[in-house]
């Protein structure tokens, strides 16, 4: 199989301004022929739903939370990238695409990544106007900050919500074509399946969450903005209800899934603390410019750390990579402290953690600056924890934060699905092996607003439009075995409620597919993993009906998927045989143990294909060319 | 330690609820509530026995899903806190906690103790916008905004959404978070041209909506997790006055 | 005109409606309170006084009739958004929490709200029949007759009577209390909260209860127990002595 990029050739400078004048155009008329389906209202979602509509395309929106509002968009703390270069420092377009391109470790195709920098400008200004209250100088214009993995200062943010504003940006300009009939908004709705007729995404089939009915969508086209698969290892920074189902669904009926095995782990967040543990809370990345990462010498020393004097404290972050020091990269940050760990440094009884140290800093700057600069993120703290960082160290750990893997998608953001479309977290499409901190919100928005309501018009163009037949027969198939999954997960009346098998699962996979992975853990994963999906389809426990509102079957039918699709991870982890990014292989480090890349075996986007139930997934690759960024390998010493 | 929970239970919007009693449920101080329900869900499921309906997801206090009224709070006890981020430790081994939903006829319950706060999306839609194409905005830093008053739409601006204003007005008014998204946009520039009009169309849908008046009593401010103040409320009054009496409507 | 009737269908309209015809009505009353500490001076200022009133201010007796129909239409007004306010608002909650509703941060006055302007109304009532109109010629509320001529003698013999005192006593206490949440909820609903407003808001929250209340408790304790005013003899004639 064969896929196509429909990246331009040529100078990138001009690429996607001569794509777009290559591309077909729909008739501002006939825009109102036709229906598109957005899944999902997070920043991609939103913006992509309220643009359609602006541009005069009728929209069905969908979103299994009870408003718009509240996809886990909302939950971005630090802020966005765009080249801006106000603050005169050297940024430019060509910076910001260098950073993201190097930051990815050269895994994520050139040209989407030039267009996302282009476009990163117009995001800022559009989202002004919508009235998202950045944080501004004392003149009035906008403030930035620094963030990592960048030597300039492009961040913009609204204080320590800066994708809550952004959401409710957008969410606002949907509500306004929701007033007006453009957009029609189905909440508390979940995507259960893609219809593809023809080879063409024609609608989708949903269950209706408070009711339990099963509806068939028919549409012109089909945009999934579903977000990430970061809950695949149960404790995870995402939302609760952060799930695979669509782009599992979607790969299913035939979207290719790529790169599932990058996956972003962030270092600084709140320690498991419990069996009871739910979620992971992260603690904002720049508390690391104030604070020290530690442990004991001694392995297995709990005494409190005020009581352990500096010449027992091991600072490794500075000992290992004296240039950087505890700023170095996340995954970086992440593995060092893993090891720490693994060689017995857990500063958690019974469980894992390392110090992240603020006596220094409130020595030198005073209670009061450090408190004006991180009172926020200590307070946060506090009220989880129970301890104040103020007294006592804070305890950090890595968690599963956001996921680089998803549905393969062009230069148009297209899947391998004509008419079927990824955008946001759920598509796979820049940030290579690796994001860098505030380019996620930036994606999103680049792809909602400025990307996909160009691109998605070369399909529709070619399309007759009004498609409206939920009476096709590939509407009852998949509408069928939608009630027949339903039905089976309600009749196996077992003894573990799915919550136990996703906290089940989710250990395997943190263990054996997280922060580093070898071949022979990715094995007995790849055993462990399909012995579960059996123990869950005979004992799992799901009460209440499905003609009814049942939180139980939602979750369940959720982690049903999260127990396939980790299976795809596994695989796709344990067929790259390389270390980038996010993706750590053991065996592929060298003598001081960081990642070493293998570009001339791995320079690939690796997209796995669903080939039926009982065959295994294909992997097929779309090669990578770096014609701008030449690959190095990243050091932080 | 161990916690006795009275949750209130209801089918649907129409049907009867009542309190269902969980008596000794272990639990431990570093649980955060709805981790509570987890397990007590977890229990229940194993039990084949239907889980207790209640809306959750982000679980750091941002995305507003959460929200009961635990021991007559809503959020529970505490400043500044959402549902889930309320931890155990919070209250004593031994304690009854009673659960229940938010109460004000413009969010029915939809099942236990999960409302609809759809009145608020319609709110939002009847003007809670500016109105912009996309890619027709001019560069951001065209029109300055001086940074406290950037700071003061922001203060507004970080509403969530949750309806714990609602939950605790005396008379179940919508004023707080109707003032929190009039001001955030009316204290911008951008937000002029639409100010009065936006005003007025989204009081009267929030009127529609059948929330209360506002007796200033100030509950919503003490309950509200954002810390979001009762002056945006002056704000939006002032505002939809300025409105009618001086004709500024479109 | 069309701008009123377009604020009066909002609940914020209606609210402002009542913040207005209430500070009408506290602007009244602070001077009535002030007049009615003339009777420390005695019958002749305090006569002087009423007639001053009863004439129109000496100018023009319409201008009585005016200041009745303002206050009595501004009751009107007041009472009107009140009913549709608080009617709404208990219907806006119609399932009460089971485990009950802890407050934090409202007060007494503002919870007693409905309850004290109940009282103020049938205050008004009898106070407007009792010392007004003077319906109570007997002896069991008034001791003796009325006399349209000596308010005075009305005021101190009235109000003199215990159980009457007492009801001066309680319906001061409670409008004292509603003009306390009453005021601050006028700045508020009519929008001025802010750094410029607030100093003036304070004092008046403050101060204007404390000195009406203090006005008429003092004025009613007076009466009740013969301090510092002079309780004579019924003299139905009368007259002034200057």
């Amino acid at each position: 199989m064969e896929l196509q990029s429909r990246a331009p050739d040529g100078p990138i400078e001009t690429a996607w301004d001569r794509h777009r004048q290559a591309i077909r155009l729909v008739n501002p008329a006939n825009k109102r022929k036709y229906h598109v389906i957005v899944v999902g209202t997070g920043l991609a979602g939103a913006s992509a739903a309220a643009t359609l509509a602006q541009l005069g395309y009728n929209v069905s929106s969908f979103c299994f939370q009870d408003s718009p509002r509240r996809a886990h968009s909302i939950a971005a703390q630090g802020g966005i990238n765009a080249a801006k270069n106000y603050q005169n420092d050297g940024d430019s377009v060509y910076r910001l695409f260098y950073d993201t391109v190097k930051g990815g470790d050269f895994r994520a195709r050139e040209q989407n990544v030039y267009r996302l920098s282009q476009v990163s400008v117009d995001i800022i200004d559009h989202c002004t106007a919508l009235g998202v209250p950045f944080a501004r100088e004392y003149g009035g214009l906008l403030a930035n900050r620094s963030f990592g993995g960048a030597l300039v200062s492009r961040t913009f943010y609204a204080r320590g919500q800066t994708g809550q504003q952004l959401l409710l940006g957008a969410y606002a300009t949907m509500a306004e074509q929701i007033a007006v009939g453009k957009v029609k908004m189905h909440p508390r709705t979940e995507l259960l399946d893609v219809v593809v007729i023809d080879g063409k995404a024609k609608g989708i089939v949903t269950r209706d969450l408070t009711t339990g009915r099963i509806e068939r969508w028919a549409a012109d086209a089909v945009v999934l903005a579903t977000g990430g698969y970061g809950n695949v290892f149960y404790l995870s920074t995402n939302a609760k209800g952060c799930n695979v189902t669509a782009t599992w669904r979607a790969y299913k009926r035939g979207a290719g899934f790529a790169n599932p095995c990058f996956t972003q782990i962030h270092p600084t967040c709140i320690p498991v603390m419990g069996d009871h543990q739910s979620k992971l809370t992260l603690m904002s990345e720049s508390l690391r410019n104030d604070g020290r990462v530690w442990v004991p010498k001694q392995p297995g020393d709990m005494r409190p750390a005020r009581d352990i004097p500096d010449a027992e404290r091991d600072y490794y972050l500075e000992r290992i990579y004296p240039t950087f020091g505890n700023l170095v990269p996340r995954d970086v940050a992440s593995r060092a402290a893993k090891r720490m760990i693994d060689s017995g440094h857990t500063v958690v009884k019974g469980g894992q953690g390392v110090f992240l140290d603020f006596r220094d800093a409130i020595k030198r700057l005073g209670r009061d600056v450090v408190a004006d600069r991180y009172g926020n993120l200590f307070d946060m703290y506090a009220q989880i924890t129970g301890e104040s960082p103020y007294e006592h160290p804070m305890k950090i750990y890595p968690a599963s934060h956001y996921t680089m893997g998803g549905l393969w998608v062009d230069y148009n953001l297209q899947t391998t699905v004509p008419g079927l479309y990824a955008i946001g977290e759920a598509n796979f499409s820049d940030h290579g092996a690796n994001r860098l901190g505030a380019s996620a919100l930036m994606q999103g928005l680049a792809d909602g607003y400025f990307v996909l309501p160009y691109t998605i018009g070369d399909f529709l163009a070619g399309e007759k439009p009004g498609f409206s037949d939920t009476t096709h027969a590939a509407f009852a198939d998949a509408e069928n075995e939608v009630k027949a999954k339903v039905d089976r997960l309600l009749s196996v009346k077992g003894k573990q409620s799915a919550d136990t098998f996703h906290r089940r699962l989710g250990k395997i996979v943190w263990d054996e597919c997280g922060m580093a992975r070898n071949a022979e853990g990715l094995g007995r994963a790849l055993e462990q993993i399909p012995a579960l999906r059996d123990e869950f389809w005979s004992d799992v426990s799901v009460p209440g009906t499905g003609a009814d509102l049942n939180q139980s079957l939602e979750r369940a039918g959720r982690v049903a998927d999260f127990l396939e699709f980790a299976e795809v991870l596994c695989k796709d982890a344990l067929t790259r045989e390389e270390s980038c990014g996010g993706h750590f292989r053991e065996e592929h480090q060298t003598v001081e143990g960081e990642a070493r890349r293998d570009d001339d075996a791995f320079s690939h986007g690796a997209v796995w294909m669903y080939r039926g139930q009982a065959q295994q997934p294909e992997r097929v690759r779309e090669e990578l060319s770096f014609r701008y960024v030449k690959p190095s390998q990243r050091s932080y010493k | 330690m161990k916690v006795n929970l009275r949750i209130w239970r209801q089918k649907g919007p129409e049907s009867a609820g009542s309190f269902q009693d969980f008596p000794n449920v272990e639990v431990v101080p570093e649980m955060s509530f709805l981790e509570m329900l987890d397990e007590v869900n977890r229990a229940l499921e194993a039990k084949g026995q239907e889980a207790v309906t209640f809306d959750s997801d982000c679980r750091e206090g941002i995305c507003g899903s959460c929200g009961a009224v635990v021991n007559g709070d809503p959020h529970g006890p505490g400043k500044a806190n959402t549902l889930c981020q309320l931890h155990l430790r919070s209250f004593q081994d031994g304690d009854t906690i009673t659960i229940e939903p938010w109460r004000a006829k413009a969010f029915p319950v939809v099942r236990d103790l999960m409302v609809d706060r759809s009145a608020f999306d319609r709110i939002i839609q009847a003007g809670g916008y500016i109105t912009a194409r996309t890619g027709s905005a001019p560069d951001a830093n065209s029109v300055p905004i001086g940074k406290e008053r950037a700071d003061e739409a922001m203060e507004a601006a970080t509403c969530i959404g949750c309806g714990a204003c609602v939950a605790a007005c005396p008379n179940a008014s919508a004023m707080l978070f109707t003032s929190a998204k009039v001001s955030h946009l009316g204290l911008l520039p951008q937000g002029q041209p639409q100010r009065f009009d936006r005003v007025q169309k989204m009081v009267d849908q929030m009127d529609a909506e059948g929330f209360g008046g506002c007796t200033n009593h100030s509950e919503c401010e003490a309950a509200c997790p954002k810390e979001i103040g009762v002056k945006f409320i002056a704000r939006l009054n002032a505002d939809l006055i300025k409105a009618n009496l001086g004709n500024l409507r479109k | 005109m069309t701008a009123f009737f377009s604020l009066a269908k909002s609940t914020i309209g209606k609210k402002a409606i009542m913040a207005g015809s209430g500070l009408i009505m506290v602007g009244w009353i602070v001077l009535h309170m002030a007049g009615n500490l003339l009777v420390f001076a005695g019958q002749d200022h305090f006569n002087a006084y009423a007639e001053m009133i009863q004439s129109g201010f000496h100018i023009e007796p319409a201008l009585l009739w005016a200041m009745r129909i303002t206050l009595l239409a501004c009751v009107g007004l007041h009472i009107w958004a009140a009913v549709g306010l608080s009617g709404r608002n208990r219907a806006a909650r119609p399932v009460a929490y089971a485990g009950g509703r802890k407050n934090h941060a409202t007060s007494y006055a503002a919870e007693f709200m409905l309850g004290a302007g109940v009282v103020l109304l049938l205050y008004l009532v009898f106070h407007l029949l009792h010392l007004t109109v003077g319906v109570f010629s007997d002896d069991v509320v008034q001791h003796a007759a009325f006399s349209k001529k000596d308010a005075y003698r009305n005021l101190v013999v009235g109000v003199g009577n215990p159980v009457v005192g007492a009801f001066y006593v309680l319906a001061n206490l409670a409008l004292g209390m509603h003009l306390h949440h009453g005021i601050k909820s006028a700045f508020q609903t009519l929008g001025l909260n802010d750094d410029r407003w607030n100093p003036l808001k304070d004092a008046l929250t403050r101060w204007v209860p404390v000195f009406t209340t203090g006005a008429a408790l003092l004025v009613a304790l007076s009466c009740m127990f013969g301090v510092g005013v002079l309780i004579e003899a019924p003299d139905l004639s009368w007259t002034p002595s200057h």
